[in-house]
């Protein structure tokens, strides 16, 4: 009978449910193909190679390694590994092959799994293999169309949006393939000079100049390049919308009927119905706007209102008033000439302070375009973004004319216009972007002002805009002879100390970001757009993130770049599989070792090839699936000459009250001149015994960077190695652990220097708490051949409370003469001082140690990509939740 | 109103405050003088409320309170978020720790979740900063760590300046200044006062030299644990002159 049984689903007893991990760990439903009986047998190991269909070498590389492992001691350094007992473990386990499509059918332990390893979102997503990946821009964010600017939720497919052409850098039509809404997400608002905001999730991607400077060089260079708002930091620049090509059209008016009127009439013969539309006056009405028409509406939004409301009205509005004082004569002229010209209407009524047009059919006009509304409640509909430029700016001319303000700034002058309504004022700053004029942010004021002699606080919000302003229909000479002359209009060709007049066209250019703000969790929302995959938003050159990623894995296959899982990498390419498999840690190295060479299964293989730099990081993440189960991956990566590549590992199990093993061999060469970093971020359930070889070959002027940070796990044993095989090799280890209640980190590192002048740099950071136990053990050897050779340790314990353990084992062999070492070892107790002096500027005793805890592990987060290290503060902050009294 | 009464204190079993009284009213200025030993940073830490304190609780009479609310049940972060504030003699370093994250982080608890954001924040941290001479550098780096002695104590009137405290107590301010570095930190604790009118400060010092720039209502001098006389400004000249032997 096979030992490959079908799998029954996993029953758990409820009882057990308590004892999940308190912060999400659950338990799995996973389903299986197959899955080993428990034990270990050279049958097992059989049926695992005879699985995966391997050719004969593999298995028999697979058999001697399980003699190595049944003949090896059990090492009794380090922690307490007796208590593993090898034949209770299930040694292989075949998750079932569907690739899940859709993000919302990924299960949610393991989306819970990605939140216990600190994944950010966007990565998420291309771990567990969902290839639509877009979520970005809040809600309220507007979209710029040819129909006009639209918030994101009212787009659909099928319309046009403006998209920004790599090769020309002008904006075109492109169309709109569909809008997803993608949950919420953690949110930041992006400032930039310039008073542009955008609210976009962390992996949103945005189109940037980013400076490239050689270290030889006196002189950088610009390149344009996409960048998740992750990659960003303050003082970077970003694209922005400057200008736009003019797709408007004129709007087709509603139809405005002659109403009409009848009343009860009385005389001496009795009531009778009279029709009294004869008495109205006979307005015409123009048939689409014009350039005449928006300016006497813009003049409304700013001045008008509707009025006549009274007894005999009805409770409706008979005429619309515009308030120009008789002071005003120019003003009062150009409104009678443009009305009456539009309407064939003249102007009659008028008092000292307002002009009206007395005509309910004025009132039905105002309405029927959306324009109605007090001071509060007005608003520019969205057909207005849609007409001819023109059009727009007369629109904007009019608004100044009624409520504009010119204000002197240093070089020009910039119109100032000044609202109660904060929401008016935006849709003036989108219409003004989208006329090539550059609006300013929106900020409040408030201020003390007298009126007949009563004095009144008067607060708004105001809004300036500078750029072509000569272009704005302004048609009050007073205001427009304050225009004054302009030397110059900036248009993001330069920023502070800076010049990249080539990189800009006539519709893009680029900005400095001035803040970028965490802003809670909000509703998230994407568009797809078809062509160039961008388009602009809140006036920001934005990209569709699901194509960025396409592409990434479309720039490494054409880069020759290959990564794929371990079984999939023998297949296709056994050549270099059979070179360096094993090669660097043989299975003969320790018992675990030669057991992971029995039984791998999974992990990575990643080749990069000469020359080539992977700019964005390599991820996969391990988790245990099942009781009892091991996790025994096995990841080679080779980088070859000159090339560089960082590889991103997470690693977590569920909750299991049973123990679980996780024993995983990494081997890595680094060719000459290569650079690699290898993060590890684990958080293993409690039960888990973590037991990682972890080793890299350098060569000549190569680079090796390991930064591991573990939590979780009962027990760690893991001392990530480099050899120093060439001359001018560097490695460095940056380790970070945390031990808690029944746990024991023994962590550290080993460097071997064999050739001259190489360098090695060990950080180890621990802390402990509740009773755990943190241990530094450490090798440093260094051969006969390498002098010149440099070494430096720096060990710091970090201990919560006094039931806390850490011990430090350096190990130094020296072989040479000519060498430098140091060893660095300090242990500090969260004092009692720091918590006091923290305590007395109001934070809680819990936050206060947070604090310093954060601040001890700092130096090392940093060196994490920007989105990890929120994630890790929030992961360390999480086991720190609950440790004070 | 800053009230204790009858305030003894001992430290490891040892006393060190034998009943001290003192009374400090909103804007007022209160300098407590004495020599080594006398109980001066003890008074601060207790108010503060540090653990290693032991008050003597059996005598009722004992008080201490802060505009009619006792402060004694409450820990140090209660006190600093009613409105109290201790800058040290010897500020502890922190890490890792940036000032300006720091500093956002205080803000925010003690002066509540504000509108501020971070923008407007640096803004006005890079104001009060350079009011005080302290350079924006020193703003991104670790809390106190490797900072000289006049950049510390700069840093605590700027964490003064910034959390606008009822009341403040400054612990040896003074102390380990050069003439320059104490007249501006004495310019930025006279600003705070100007802004903050109703501030009052107890002002603890060796010395009558920083009295000179910063003018207190009441001059106190303490000997062995107990307020031995308190006077105007001219008790600190008269203590200048004649030293405190004459308490002995």
């Amino acid at each position: 009978m096979s030992r490959f049984a079908p799998i029954q689903p996993v029953r758990h007893h409820p009882s057990q449910f308590r004892q999940a991990y308190q912060y999400g760990f659950a338990k799995s439903t996973d389903q299986y193909v197959y899955m080993s009986k428990p034990g270990l047998s050279a049958h097992v190991v059989g049926e695992i190679s005879h699985y995966k269909s391997e050719p004969t070498w593999m298995l028999e590389f697979r058999l001697k390694a399980l003699r190595m492992f049944e003949e090896k001691p059990t090492p009794t350094w380090g922690g307490d590994l007796e208590q593993i007992n090898y034949d209770l473990i299930r040694y292989y386990l075949r998750p079932t092959d569907k690739q899940v499509r859709r993000w919302k059918d990924v299960p949610p332990e393991i989306k819970n799994t990605f939140d216990r390893l600190g994944i950010p979102e966007a990565e998420r997503k291309a771990l567990s293999g969902v290839k639509a990946q877009y979520d970005c821009l809040t809600s309220d964010s507007a979209v710029f169309t040819n129909q006009g600017v639209k918030r994101i939720l009212d787009i659909k497919p099928g319309d046009y949006v403006y998209s920004l052409s790599e090769k020309t850098f002008l904006l075109e039509r492109q169309k709109v393939l569909g809008l997803a809404f993608k949950g919420k997400r953690k949110i930041y608002k992006v400032t930039t000079q310039g008073g542009r905001e955008i609210r976009v999730t962390a992996n949103h991607p945005f189109f940037s100049l980013v400076h490239y400077k050689k270290k030889d060089k006196k002189r950088g260079r610009y390149k344009k390049e996409w960048r998740y708002l992750s990659q960003l930091r303050e003082g970077d620049l970003v694209a922005l919308a400057v200008d736009f090509p003019d797709h408007g059209r004129p709007y087709r008016l509603p139809k405005i009927q002659k109403p009409i009127v009848k009343v009860q009439s009385h005389n001496q013969f009795g009531a009778h119905e009279l029709d009294i539309s004869r008495w109205y006056a006979d307005l015409k009405f123009p048939a689409e706007t014009d350039e005449e028409l928006m300016w006497l509406l813009g003049f409304y939004i700013g001045d008008g209102f509707l009025g006549g409301k009274g007894k005999h009205s009805k409770g409706r509005y008979m005429r619309v008033e515009l308030a120009i004082p008789d002071s005003e004569q120019q003003l009062r002229e150009e409104v009678s000439r443009v009305v009456e010209r539009l309407f064939h209407y003249k102007i009659i009524t008028s008092d000292k302070d307002r002009v009206k047009l007395n005509s309910v059919q004025f009132v039905q006009l105002i309405e029927k375009l959306g324009l109605s509304g007090n001071a509060h409640t007005k608003r520019i509909p969205d057909w207005i973004f849609s007409l001819p430029r023109s059009q727009r700016l007369s629109f904007i001319g009019g608004y100044f004319d009624a409520d504009g303000n010119i204000r002197k700034a240093s070089t020009h002058k910039n119109l100032v216009f000044t609202s109660v309504s904060k929401e008016l004022l935006h849709n003036l700053k989108l219409l003004a972007i989208s006329c090539g004029l550059n609006p300013s942010h929106i900020w409040d004021f408030s201020s003390l002002q007298t009126y007949k002699g009563k004095k009144y606080r008067r607060s708004g919000f105001r809004i300036q805009i500078s750029g072509d302003i000569e272009s704005v229909d302004s048609r009050l000479e007073r205001k427009r002879r304050l225009f004054g002359r302009r030397k110059y209009v900036h248009r993001f060709k330069t920023a502070k100390g800076t010049v990249f007049y080539k990189h800009t066209s006539d519709h893009i250019g680029f900005a400095k970001i001035l803040s970028i703000e965490e802003k809670g969790m909000e509703p998230v929302y994407d568009i797809e757009v078809d062509g160039f995959h961008n388009f602009v938003a809140d006036g920001f050159i934005v990209h569709n993130s699901e194509i960025v990623y396409g592409s990434i894995k479309k720039i490494l296959e054409k880069q020759g770049v290959i990564f794929l899982g371990m079984d999939e990498g023998l297949k296709k390419h056994e050549d270099l599989v059979v070179e360096y498999f094993g090669k660097l840690i043989p299975p003969g190295d320790n018992k675990l070792a030669a057991l992971n060479s029995a039984v791998w299964s999974g992990g990575s293989f990643v080749y990069v090839p000469p020359g080539v730099h992977v700019t964005l990081p390599l991820q996969a993440y391990f988790r245990i699936n099942a009781p009892n189960a091991g996790q025994f991956e096995r990841t080679l990566i080779i980088a070859d000459e000159g090339s560089s590549v960082h590889y991103v590992e997470g690693c977590t199990a569920p909750a299991y009250s049973s123990e679980s093993l996780h024993s995983a061999v990494v081997e890595i060469f680094v060719k000459r001149g290569a650079r690699v970093q290898y993060t590890t971020v684990q958080n293993w359930y409690k039960t888990v015994y973590n037991l990682v070889t972890k080793r890299a070959w350098v060569e000549e002027e190569g680079e090796m960077i390991w930064t591991d940070f573990n939590m979780g796990s009962k027990l760690t044993m893991k001392y990530p190695s480099f050899i120093l095989a060439g001359r001018g090799a560097r490695g460095e280890t940056l380790s970070m652990a945390m031990a808690g209640p029944g746990q024991h980190q023994d962590t550290g590192s080993k460097a071997t220097h064999l050739a001259p002048h190489t360098t090695s740099t060990i950080v180890s950071k621990s802390i402990s708490r509740g009773g755990g136990r943190t241990s530094y053990r450490g090798l440093v050897t260094v051969g006969p051949n390498a002098y010149g050779s440099r070494s430096r340790v720096v060990c710091d314990a970090l201990l919560l409370d006094p039931q806390s353990r850490s011990d430090t084992y350096p190990t130094n062999r020296i072989l040479t003469n000519d060498v430098s070492l140091e060893h660095e070892a300090t242990v500090s107790k969260i004092g009692e001082e720091q918590l006091f002096y923290l305590m007395s500027r109001g934070l809680s005793e819990e936050e206060a140690s947070k604090m310093i805890v954060s601040g001890f592990v700092e130096p090392l987060i940093k060196k994490l990509p920007l989105e990890y290290a929120v994630e890790m503060n929030r992961l360390i902050d999480m086991e720190m939740e609950g440790s004070v009294g | 109103m800053l009230t204790i009464k009858n305030l003894h204190v001992s430290v490891e079993g040892k006393d060190i405050l034998r009943g001290v009284d003192l009374v400090v009213r909103p804007g007022e200025v209160h300098a407590v003088m004495g020599p080594n030993g006398s109980g001066k940073t003890t008074l601060a830490y207790t108010l503060m409320g540090h653990p290693k304190y032991q008050l003597k609780v059996k005598n009722s009479k004992l008080k201490i309170s802060l505009d009619g609310k006792s402060l004694l049940n409450n820990t140090p972060d209660e006190r600093a978020r009613l409105g109290l504030f201790l800058a040290f003699q010897y500020p502890v370093a922190v890490d890792g720790v940036s000032v300006e994250h720091f500093l956002r982080r205080t803000s925010s608890v003690i002066n509540g979740k504000s509108s501020m954001s971070a923008l407007q924040f640096r803004r006005l941290l890079s104001k009060e900063a350079e009011k005080l001479g302290v350079r924006e550098e020193l703003l991104r780096r670790s809390l106190n760590e490797d900072f000289s002695g006049g950049e510390k104590k700069r840093l605590e009137i700027l964490q003064m300046a910034i959390l606008r405290p009822k009341y403040a107590i400054l612990d040896e301010t003074d102390s380990g200044l050069d003439i320059d570095a104490l007249q501006v930190v004495a310019r930025g604790v006279n600003r705070v006062l100007r802004d903050q009118k109703n501030m009052g400060v107890i002002l603890i010092t060796h010395y009558q030299r920083i009295l000179r720039f910063i003018k207190p209502q009441v001059v106190h001098v303490m000997i062995r644990g107990r307020i031995a006389e308190s006077g105007g400004r001219n008790l600190a000249d008269k203590l200048e002159k004649q030293g405190y032997k004459t308490y002995e």
